[in-house]
């Protein structure tokens, strides 16, 4: 009789085992003997009580609670999957929507620069702001016409501007 | 028609390690019988061990894919296993030297035996360790339950603690007599006699000096 452990089992890798070393088939069915047989068990329980002890792995736990085992191992890595997808749809979703809105401000800007000056709008406004029929600007003239029409007549830069103002014009 | 045979383990390891869910599966049916028991001899609870199991699996799933295939796959789960199960019965604090009997002995079921009269009470058997092995450290208790009851050879034991041989045989020794001690003193209807032949022996450790000659 083997008093440890009831027949230690061949390792199934690594080092050779020692010539006694029983492999797990064979430990059970010394277990299971011994664990039916009074005079075997007497025999144990004289070279060391404690050994007794081996006899346990001879116990399983109830196939439902297996079962269930898988069940919950299986749920909580389903559920762990998700979520990541979950995060990574969101991350993708944002990304994309930063870089539209990235290429969308970048048309407009480029289309309409805002701080780009614009000669020809800043010298109208001047000129309108300052615009008096009654007290002509340098560089404006005004020419009546012999019925109710003004000609106002003005260059800003190289454009020359020419307004009429006329209600009997008909266009 | 023929049935499938069933994939060899290390193919299986190999596979799932590529993330094969349903290798994983079957991996996980596979192993989970050793996994509870072995958490439930830790822990004496089956709650407990069912939930140190699905942690368990839940870190193989994860780990799997950065796992050695040149290693032994059994040591690596083992030591999840029962690292797991110490670090739940440190969480619980110091109990005492004797825990309370489990309500529930048949938590575990006895495989059948033949000679009902001469089989052996599992289930007393059960209640002696869960309620004896409660006077053990953490570590002595999953020593003793790796070697004895799993029949793990000392240097597995000692790999899957990752502590020395010599520090194995040393906690085995002290399980042993502690165990020893309570089931004679405490049950003795499992270990007839067993008072008498030890006293005549005149030895309070008469396997230990044998077991790595064995």
């Amino acid at each position: 009789m083997v008093t440890a452990g009831v027949g230690e089992p061949a390792a199934t890798t690594g080092p050779t085992p020692p010539p006694h070393a029983v492999d797990p088939a064979e430990r059970e069915q010394i277990l299971r003997h011994v664990s039916g047989c009074r005079a075997c068990r007497d025999r144990l329980v004289e070279l060391d009580p404690g050994a007794l002890f081996a006899l346990l792995s001879l116990r399983q736990p109830p196939a439902a609670a297996l079962d269930d085992l898988s069940r919950r191992v299986s749920a909580e890595i389903d559920a762990e999957r998700r979520p990541v997808a979950r995060v990574r749809f969101a991350a993708v979703a944002s990304l994309a929507a930063s870089v539209l809105l990235a290429v969308a401000l970048g048309v407009y800007f480029k289309r309409a620069p805002v701080n780009e000056p614009d000669p020809f709008r800043a010298d109208l406004e001047s000129y309108l702001e300052r615009l008096d029929r009654d007290s002509p600007v340098p560089g404006v003239e005004l020419i009546s016409s012999p019925g109710e029409a003004q000609v106002v007549d003005f260059k800003i830069g190289d454009t020359q501007v020419v307004m009429i103002f006329d209600e009997a014009l008909n266009l | 028609m023929r049935a499938k045979p069933a994939r060899d383990e290390n193919e299986l390891i190999r596979t799932a390690a590529g993330g094969d869910r349903a290798a994983f599966d079957e991996l996980l049916r596979l192993k989970r019988e050793r996994v509870v028991r072995t958490a439930y001899q830790i822990t004496g609870e089956l709650d407990d061990a069912l939930d140190v199991a699905q942690a368990v699996f839940i870190k193989v799933w994860q780990g799997i894919g950065r796992f050695d295939l040149e290693r032994k796959f059994d040591t690596w789960l083992y030591r999840i296993t029962v690292n797991a199960g110490i670090d739940l019965l440190r969480s619980r604090g110091p109990k005492g030297v004797l825990q309370p009997l489990p309500d529930d002995p048949s938590d575990l079921v006895s495989a059948t035996t033949r000679g009902a009269e001469e089989t052996l009470d599992l289930g007393r058997l059960q209640q002696a360790f869960t309620r004896l092995a409660g006077g053990l450290a953490p570590q002595q208790r999953a020593v003793f339950v790796l070697k004895e009851i799993e029949g793990q050879p000392t240097a597995e034991v000692a790999r899957i603690l990752g502590i020395a041989e010599s520090t194995v045989r040393n906690h085995l020794l002290q399980a042993r007599r502690i165990l020893r001690a309570g089931i004679e003193r405490d049950y003795p209807e499992l270990v007839p006699g067993a008072n008498d032949r030890t006293s005549e022996n005149g030895s309070d450790d008469v396997a230990d000096g044998t077991e790595e000659k064995s």
